[in-house]
Parts: C-alpha cells; structure tokens; sequence
C-alpha cells in the first residue's frame, strides 16, 4: 500500500483500477483548496426543506424561546461551522431569544468557537448575552436529558457554561419547561438522533423541530417532514449555504459549496472508473 | 440459598424504574409524573458518573499496559501519552477557571480541535479511494444502489443540482417515496425490537446488560 | 336508563380516569405487546418445540472466516462499530455485536486463530469486550492462549479507530473482518481494506443509515434485524429466539393497523385514521 507510483495491473482496465489512494487524494485535497482559496461562485439552488426552515426560524413566537439541542462536536468543525453561524446569525437578525445546551462532551467547545466569531457580525451588534441567548452546557443521559430539560429546565441545569446560577439570568426567569418553548432546533452530526428529538419534543409536548442534520442525514429527517414534527431541515454544509443565501448572512459557505461541488464531481467520476474497470477487466476475462 | 446481588439488585432496580415509567405513561397525570421526572433527573446524574467510570477504565487499562509489558514497545508510548494529556486536561482545567476557562479552551480548540479535523482529513484520501475500488455494481441490487447513490451524491453537491435540476427532481423523488418507505420501515422494526428490548429488560430475560 | 349520547360521555369520562387521554391506541398496542411476549416467554420454557429462526449465511461464514485464519496465520479481525454505544437506539445493535463478538472469540479460542478486536471509543465496552473475549477463552480451556495487549484494541476516537484498525489490517493481514453494531463510515472502509487483503467481510448494523455499504462491500451481510435475529441464534438462549418470534407477530399486528389505515384513507374516512394515529 506505500508505494504511489505503484499502478497494479496488466491490461489497461486493470491499471484503469490500479491507481494509488494516494492520487485519488490529491485530487480530492486540490479540488477542495483551489475554491477554498479561490471562491469560483458556482451557483447554488435552495431546497423547499430548507427554505422551510428558514421560515421557521423566522416565524417562532416572539414570546417564547427557541431551544437549540446540538451534538455537533469539535472534529466536525469544518462541517458545522457555516450552518451552525448562519442560524445563530439568523436568531440574531430576527430577535429570536433561544438557548443552546449540548448533548456531546465536546459541543460546547464548538458552540463557543462559533458564538466568539458570530460576535464579530453585524447581526449580533447590540445582543446581550443573558437576556439573547444562553449557553447551558452539557447534559449527559441523551433522550433522557430532553424529558428533564422539558419537564424543568432548572432542575436540570443549575448553572450556564460559564458557571453563572440560572437566576442571574433574565432569559432563564422566562422559561420554566416546554411550555415556554416555541422551537426546537436539533442539531446533531450523525443520522438518526431526528428520531429522538421526535419522540420526545413533538410526540410528547406537541413542539416543531427544525432538524438540523450532516449531510445524508435528510434521508431520515424526511420521515417526520413536514408535518409529523419536523418543520424544517438544513442539511449539512450544503443547508448552511442555504441559509446564508435565505437570510442574506453570507459567510464561508459559498467557497465551501464549491469545493463541496467538485469534490464530489470527483468522487461520482472514480465511482465510474472503479466500474468501467471493473466490467473491462470481466470482459476481457471472458474473451481471453 | 444462593444471593446472587450483582444481578438481582440491578435486576430489581432496572424492573422497578421501567414500571413506573410505563405506568406513567399509561396512566393520568398524577403523582407518578412527579416520580418520572425526579428519575429522569437521576438518569443524567447517572450519565455524567458514566463518565468517571469512563476515566477510570481508561486508567486501570493504560496503567495495565505500562506494568505488563516488559520489553520497552509502543505500548509504553501510547500509554504514557494517554496520562501526559490525561492529567494536563485535568490539571489545567482545576487551575484555570474550568472548561470554559480561556486556557483550556484555547488549549482544546487549538490543540485537540485541530487533531480531531486531522483526523477527518485522512478520511478524504480513504474514502473516495474505498468507494472508487469496491463500490462495483455486481448485482441488480447493486445497480439500484448505485444509481440512488450517485443521483443522491450529485444532488448534494449544490451547483450540479442547480445546472442539472432533473436531478434534483429525482433526487427528490427518490428521498420522498422509495427512501421514505424504507425509513418508516426501519423505524417500525427498530421500535418492535426496542420494545421487545425493553420487555426483557424488564423481566430479567436480556443476560447482556446485567451479566 | 342511560341513553346512548350518556354512556359514551360515561365511559369518557371512565376512560379519561384510567387512561391518559390521547394514548388509547398506544396503550391497547402496548398490552398486545406485553401479551404476544408473555406467550412466546412461557412457549420458551414449556417441553413444546419452538420454531426455529432461518439460517444466516453470515453466521456460516465466520467459521468458515475463522478456518480460513489458522490456514493462512492471518488473525481475524472484529469491529465492535464506531458508533456503538450502550445507550439510546444503539444499545439493541450493540448487545447484538457483543454476541457476535462472543461467538467469535469462542470460535477463535476452539481453532486457536489470532483474533484482533477493534473495541469502540466507548470506555464501558472495553469492559464488556474484556469480560467476553476473556469467558470465550476459559470456556474453551484455553485462557493461557489470550493475549490480551494484543487482541483488545482500544480507539479513543472514531478517527483513531479507523487509522489504527487499517494499519492492524494491512500489516498483520487479513483473514476475515467481521463488522458488527452500530455503524458509521466504517462499513466503508473495513471492508474495502479487507478485500484488498483478501479476506472474507462479514457486516451487520443495526444503524440502517450505512446498510448500504454492507449490501455492496461485505461477502456477507446481516442488514437491520437479521443482525438482531442471528444474534439470538446464536446465542442458543430460547428466550431472546422466542422473544424475536413475538416480535414477528407485532409487526402483523402492526402491518393489520396499516392496512385499516390505508382502506380507511382510500374510503375517506379520516376521522377513523385520526383517531387511530391521533395526528
């Protein structure tokens, strides 16, 4: 497997699928930071879950707060950070009061990377942490963590990220439990925790949810949407340009659809090759 | 008569908690909703002390591994690599204002931030390279995947959707009937297995979790 | 006499004491359950013969696998998944894999094949792999044989998990790599390595979200509740086979409530599909 020049095969469909990962890499590596350096400003098409989304966002009940459970974690950075910036930048922009907890040890980490660089933007001029948004840090138990938060969020936190008791802040005296609850973002790295959020913030307590979910993970998302409780969904990098194009918040998102655009060209394109090498070698096999 | 207590007093507890809360959820609200929540609640206590069990497995386990390998290996190395940062995260975090202190959030966004994204990165050269080499469409089954896949591949990358919108037509079409079928089937059996789960948790029949 | 307008508001009213209001459905689902259980629980200790479950390939195949390791010297290797985790929705997937991982550790420990495992950057399944591997061992006499360092791999993190577990595969060889629990990219990787090599890729996930990799990568799949299924075979525990059975009979009960459903909707009347799924 080490040596890169190494092209395995005799005939030229077997070379045709004897090319070193290592070229497939490179590929892959420049595909991705020509755009990233160099923004070809490809355009992009927004999907109606999507711009749903975005209107749910916009439309939350300005006297209730919208709940946002994430689980992305540090390593997704890359991923997360232009969906994860444009909604906080959008909450901004729309006055929307809303909480942030985590479900995953490291999304805390993240949730502060993202809020020190939303702080920057113009849509967060003028916000107050405390009576905007709050930061309550992680919760271990998973589904069981939503019943408490639901049920009372200050038995379940006694404390923010920041170790200030919840009653020094004046958005917390404004919520108690679900009730006081107008939306759920969930956001999550992996498929299926859609399900979870289902079972317990619309199922139980009637709340939508906009899914917030890494790429592919619309596939389940899709099975509650749109009106077994899911509202809304963003998926991955590609929902995160969506939104900065829906709610006029542009950020890194459209150098990241580029990339995104052409590294999967190439990935579609080595899929064909793997095939046509496959079925050359087979035929000559058969003839020969 | 023989008191096995490691299985029957985790058994009794686990027995307990499930029916309360079933019956909560059958029964009106009332009294046992107070109860439900109040063990809700012990639930994410307990989930955090997982994670001081967590901690200590890795501990007894590097520590093994530092006192039964004799001959000098990379054994060593992982394991006194494991405490060096182990006991660094700890110690910084204690003295500096905790996990949402500047010094450990520096240090973690940094340093660990960064080597998790690394990690990923590998992926890029893996990935691609695996579905180039094995992703070969050998049988009818294969072929439907293949084509699902591809189409669902490009309506992902946003600007062929956007140049080739018959694509993301299909790709709709293929996520709102045949894809959505199969999630709802899947979701179906996976709750028939939970239950069932749950039901022999309940009355002692599931050996794994208390053996 | 009561007339008919006040025993239906009579037995509301009843009802509403004894049942949360909105849960009808779910609750008569949920003693159908219990019931279906009990049953096939009772059938499972009673002298009356059992329906047995179909036979897995899969199940074949690691044996096969692990023949296939002591002829060529190459270890078998198996991955717990990288998402794997007691808890939430993958704790069913997980409890399978730890079956499959016992099984595989006996059959390993009986032919005296070189068995890698790859255990998940989840702390509390070093421990249950550590307990396992180590009861496969003593059961078959051969506790001196288990060389612990060597065999439980522990991956602090999903990444770690998929470098370390290519680097094992490629310099000690592969004979076979069998893949079980919840899954992620691993159904990719593992198995494109382990043809690379040569081996035999056995693969089941509960996770059906990267099923599809298993159905085009593996030599043998268990997809969704085949994974259950054969994980209850193989343990030869007649409760957790009877308990599947059952299982089988929920999905009839539940398949019936469907099709009422789908005849209902078709007729028009959904105020009787309302009812039913109260949405």
């Amino acid at each position: 497997m080490l040596n890169p020049w190494e092209i395995k095969g005799k005939t030229f469909f077997e070379k045709l699928g004897g090319l070193h990962w290592f070229w497939i890499g490179i590929l892959l590596c420049l595909s991705i930071l020509i755009p990233t350096l160099h923004p070809i400003g490809l355009p992009i098409s927004t999907t109606k879950w999507t711009e749903d989304a975005y209107i749910a966002i916009k439309n939350a009940p300005k006297d209730k707060v919208i709940i946002w459970e994430d689980m992305w974690g540090m390593s997704a950075t890359a991923a997360a950070e232009a969906a994860h910036t444009a909604v906080m930048r959008i909450l901004f922009a729309n006055n929307k009061p809303f909480i942030m907890y985590a479900e995953a040890v490291d999304t805390p980490q993240l949730q502060q990377y993202i809020t020190e660089k939303v702080l920057k933007t113009a849509e967060a001029q003028g916000k107050v942490y405390g009576v905007d948004w709050v930061q309550l840090g992680f919760i271990a138990g998973g589904e069981g963590a939503i019943v408490s938060i639901a049920e009372d969020i200050h038995s379940a936190f006694k404390t923010d990220y920041y170790g200030t008791p919840l009653d020094k802040l004046p958005l917390m005296a404004k919520i108690r439990n679900y009730e006081d609850v107008g939306l759920v973002i969930s956001s999550f790295g992996s498929t299926t925790w859609i399900e979870s959020s289902v079972r317990q913030w619309y199922i139980k307590y009637n709340l939508p949810i906009v899914s917030y979910t890494m790429t592919g993970g619309a596939t389940v998302s899709v099975a509650y949407y749109p009106n077994k409780g899911v509202v809304g969904i963003i998926e991955g990098g590609r929902g995160g340009a969506e939104l900065e194009f829906l709610g006029k918040v542009y950020g890194i998102a459209q150098s990241q659809t580029d990339a995104k655009t052409l590294s999967f060209a190439i990935v579609a394109v080595m899929i064909v090759v793997g095939n046509i090498s496959y079925f050359g070698s087979r035929g000559k096999k058969k003839n020969g | 008569m023989s008191f096995t207590y490691k299985s029957f007093i985790p058994q009794i507890l686990l027995s307990a908690i499930i029916i309360v809360v079933l019956l909560e959820y059958v029964l009106p609200a009332g009294p046992l909703t107070a109860v439900k929540n109040e063990l809700t609640l012990w639930l994410t206590l307990i989930g955090s002390f997982t994670f001081f069990v967590a901690g200590t497995t890795l501990v007894l386990k590097y520590s093994r591994d530092l006192i039964r390998t004799k001959k000098l290996s990379s054994v060593h190395f992982y394991a006194i690599e494991f405490f060096v940062v182990f006991l660094s995260y700890i110690g910084i975090s204690f003295l500096t204002g905790g996990p949402s202190g500047k010094s450990y959030t520096y240090l973690y966004q940094n340093l660990q931030g960064q080597l998790l994204q690394a990690g990923w990165v590998i992926m890029a050269f893996l990935e691609p390279w695996a579905a180039y080499k094995a992703f070969q469409v050998r049988s009818i089954e294969a072929i439907i995947l293949a084509i699902t896949g591809f189409t669902y591949l490009l309506f992902n990358a946003p600007s062929i959707s956007a140049a080739i919108p018959i694509i993301g037509t299909f790709a709709n079409w293929i996520i709102n009937v045949p894809s959505l079928a199969g999630t709802r089937g899947a979701t179906i059996a996976l709750a028939v297995g939970t239950i069932l789960l749950a039901l022999r948790m309940l009355t002692g029949k599931e050996r794994g979790l208390t053996d | 006499m009561l007339n008919i307008d006040q025993a239906i508001k009579f037995y509301c009213v009843i009802n509403m004491m004894i049942v949360r209001p909105g849960k009808e459905i779910e609750i008569v689902f949920l003693l159908i359950s219990v019931a279906i259980y009990l049953y096939w629980v009772r059938r499972s200790t009673g002298v009356k013969p059992i329906p047995s479950l179909r036979n897995f390939p899969a199940i074949d195949a690691i044996l096969e696998g692990v023949g296939r390791s002591v002829e060529t010297n190459q270890p078998v290797h198996f991955g717990l998944g990288e998402s794997s985790a007691l808890s939430a929705d993958q704790a069913a997937g997980t409890i399978s894999a730890l079956n499959f991982l016992s099984y595989t550790a006996r059959a390993c420990a009986r032919a005296g094949a070189k068995l890698v495992i790859r255990i998940s950057p989840n702390p509390h399944l070093y421990t249950q792999a550590d307990a396992l591997v180590t009861e496969a061992y003593v059961a078959e006499g051969k506790q001196q044989e288990l060389d612990k360092l060597f065999t439980l791999r522990y991956h602090g993190d999903a990444r770690s998990y998929m470098t370390r577990g290519i680097h094992d595969m490629d310099e000690l060889g592969t004979a076979m790599n069998v893949t079980m629990g919840a899954l992620s990219v691993e159904t990719i990787w593992a198995f494109a390595v382990c043809r690379m090599k040569g081996g035999i890729g056995v693969g089941g996930g509960s996770r059906w979200g990267m099923v599809f990799g298993l159905a085009m990568l593996a030599d043998y799949s268990l997809l969704g509740e085949e994974m259950y299924a054969a994980s209850a075979k193989i343990s030869g525990d007649r409760t957790m086979t009877t308990s599947f059975l059952g299982g089988d009979w929920l999905k009839y009960v539940l398949i019936g409530l469907i099709i009422i459903a789908g005849i209902a909707t078709i007729a028009g009347r959904y105020d009787l599909v309302s009812w039913i799924f109260k949405r």
